[in-house]
């Protein structure tokens, strides 16, 4: 190994530019909806008896200096090189969000029982039959719990 | 007042008294043991921390009354932390960052064959530097929250708003890393019905929105279901863990010897550390180590399984873990990420600490306080006994363990209102989180912001009401005029160390690499 190898910082940071970027103009836009909505809905008040709109304006103000902040420093910014498997990500989101807006059409059981059938498939990495017969189980165990113990009716 | 000056009247030790007689009931007795049981179950799940874990069990608590509820909490902040040093001694991986430095000399240990004094010293470290740590508290808290019945609105607003933007300044490497975050919760507190006028505010003709973000899907899609879905994505396989009986937990003769200093040094420095905010008692867990490198009997051994580098770090996290709660208890402060979780589940029981707890509720302060006292016992005695059970929780694979959290994540987030648009948020929030660590923007101003902007805005309205719209009114009391000079020397000081120190570091490096002069 080479002198320069080892005074070099073992780095494996990659630029953040285009995310912060990112973060900064979503800031502004929400910055700007705050305000639009608030200049033109909530009562402002005065200075001595300030109304409901009074603070957000003050929140939009920071949100939007914050963000071009955000912006100015994106030169600057990097983050862990950690490859996301997207394949992966995609069918984890997709169960956790799918999960979310499913559960008061299908109920909890169905839901748990296949978001978290789907889940273990793709951390184990394969299909086996344990797998689902395991959901199963921690499915009715969860609702068991809330319903009889904690007394909280789940859908 | 007569009832606030009875309460303010009672000394530590009376209060403390007050409280163990309200904490030893049977009921509460179980409510703690039913929170370090749980609390170390979710330790023991590799990569959740106190923060996840404390977010993924709040919702178990829904049912119980305030005082049982938070009793239940303040147990698994406890267990939590013990669940994450097992992990770090047998595994090499820490659970929560302040357990990073017990894999230091914990993992080694383990390696010799010696986990199991390892996690006897842990036990006992952590007991009594978290009693002692509880003691103390009893001393402090009332005094602080004593002194500060006397603020108006412009210390509160002095207090809130200087205390968000000094701990997203700490928390965020960046200015906008933290700041940005903190505007975005600040947002998040707006929402809803306004406190003060009854005015609905930015639902968009969501009828849940009026009732405000839930805090619980804020606190567990953020910190619960983002890490989750870090976790899940970056599959870890399930470590091979031996085995261990509770005999073999019994430390030596030299390993007391070489650890019973460590435990008072490391206490000390974590309780003195846990007052600050930030990540405080990470901190407090590194300096303790660095402090035992130096003083332990067992120095020499140090990266080779030294008990005293282990015994200090342990002790330093218990007791910064239980100072840090003073803040919290006496001010409405939450210096660090877990707080803000313990805060969520205080105003999920419709607790707002601060000053006028130990007035109003004081069988809850000095309740909460004592159940300290017993939640430390329980673990020891959990710890001591559920070893082998510990051990068998390590080798339940991930792909069951994993599901079951989520699953727990979805009943806990929709039981909360019984809605499914909390459910909707929790999810969205957690893709944001995600790519808000990926990007190092931080996600705890995300939370921060939205528990303490409401607080911030009341009294930013409140003071301008009774000051007649004088806005120099928060920036001329002596006591706000302090808050803001200790937030402008913490939020400026530290940057300019930081540069001074960068300065220092490549003047050295490159004094290092300029060849010497010729000399004639």
């Amino acid at each position: 190994m080479s002198q320069e190898s080892l005074d070099e910082p073992q780095t494996d940071q990659r630029p953040a530019t285009l995310p912060w970027i990112v973060a900064g103009l979503l800031g502004l836009s929400l910055a700007g909806l705050t305000a639009w909505v608030g200049w033109n809905n909530y009562d402002l008040g005065t200075l001595d008896r300030p109304g409901p709109g009074f603070f957000p304006l003050l929140v939009a103000g920071f949100l939007a200096l914050t963000s071009v902040i955000a912006l100015l420093e994106s030169r600057w910014a990097r983050f862990s090189d950690e490859t996301i498997p997207w394949r992966r990500f995609g069918i984890a989101v997709a169960i956790i969000l799918g999960g979310a807006l499913a559960l008061p059409y299908i109920g909890f059981l169905a839901v748990a029982f296949i978001g978290g059938t789907v889940l273990a498939v793709l951390i184990e990495g394969s299909f086996r039959w344990r797998i689902p017969i395991a959901m199963a189980v921690m499915t009715v165990a969860v609702w068991l719990i809330f319903e009889y113990v904690l007394e909280i009716n789940l859908p | 007042m007569n009832l606030l000056n009875t309460v303010m009247a009672m000394g530590p030790m009376e209060g403390l008294l007050h409280g163990l007689s309200i904490a030893l009931s049977p009921e509460l007795l179980l409510a703690a043991l039913v929170g370090a049981l749980l609390g170390t179950i979710m330790g023991l799940v590799p990569g959740i921390g106190p923060v996840t874990g404390a977010a993924i069990l709040l919702p178990l608590t829904y049912v119980f009354d305030p005082l049982t509820g938070m009793i239940v909490i303040a147990g698994m902040f406890y267990g939590i932390m013990y669940g994450g040093s097992t992990t770090s001694v047998l595994l090499n991986m820490p659970g929560e960052a302040p357990s990073v430095v017990s894999s230091f000399e914990g993992y080694p240990l383990a390696k010799q064959g010696r986990a199991g004094p390892a996690l006897g010293v842990i036990a006992i470290a952590s007991f009594v530097a978290g009693t002692g740590g509880v003691i103390l508290m009893s001393f402090v808290a009332a005094p602080v929250a004593q002194a500060a019945v006397v603020f108006g609105s412009a210390e509160f607003f002095a207090l809130t708003l200087g205390g968000l933007i000094v701990l997203a300044r700490i928390m965020g490497g960046s200015l906008a890393g933290g700041l940005l975050p903190l505007a975005f919760g600040l947002f998040l507190g707006i929402l809803g019905e306004d406190a003060i006028s009854g005015a609905a505010r930015y639902t968009f003709g969501v009828r849940e929105v009026s009732q405000g973000v839930s805090i619980v899907a804020l606190a567990v899609g953020l910190f619960g279901l983002a890490e989750l879905l870090r976790i899940i994505i970056h599959r870890g396989d399930t470590p091979y863990v031996g085995s261990l009986r509770w005999r073999s937990l019994i430390p030596t003769r030299d390993d007391v010897r070489n650890s019973w200093g460590s435990w008072f040094r490391g206490g000390g420095i974590g309780f003195g550390m846990g007052l600050l905010p930030g990540p405080s008692i990470s901190l407090a867990t590194l300096l303790s180590y660095k402090v035992e490198s130096l003083f332990g009997r067992d120095r020499k051994k140090f990266g080779k399984g030294a008990i005293s580098g282990l015994a200090g770090p342990e002790a330093a996290n218990n007791a910064a873990a239980t100072s840090s709660m003073i803040p919290l208890l006496a001010l409405g402060l939450p210096f660090s990420a877990t707080l803000a979780v313990m805060l969520v589940a205080m105003q999920v029981h419709g607790i707002q600490p601060g000053p006028q707890l130990v007035s109003t509720n004081p069988d809850l302060f000095w309740g909460l306080i004592a159940s300290l006292l017993i939640g430390n016992i329980m673990l020891l005695v959990l710890n001591v006994n559920f070893i082998r059970l510990w051990v068998a929780m390590l080798r339940v694979p991930n792909w069951i363990l994993l599901p079951t959290v989520v699953a727990l994540c979805w009943a806990g987030i929709y039981a909360f209102r019984l809605s499914w648009f909390d459910l909707a948020v929790a999810a969205v929030l957690a893709i944001l989180g995600f790519f808000m660590i990926r990007y190092n923007f931080q996600i705890v101003p995300v939370l921060l912001g939205a528990l303490i902007g409401p607080l911030v805005e009341r009294h930013f309205r409140q003071g301008l009401t009774a000051a007649n719209g004088d806005l120099t009114y928060f920036f001329s009391q002596p006591i706000a005029v302090g808050i803001w000079i200790t937030v402008a020397v913490l939020v400026l000081g530290l940057p300019i160390m930081r540069w001074l120190m960068i300065r220092r570091e490549n003047s050295e490096s490159s004094a290092a690499t300029t060849p010497p002069a010729a000399t004639s």
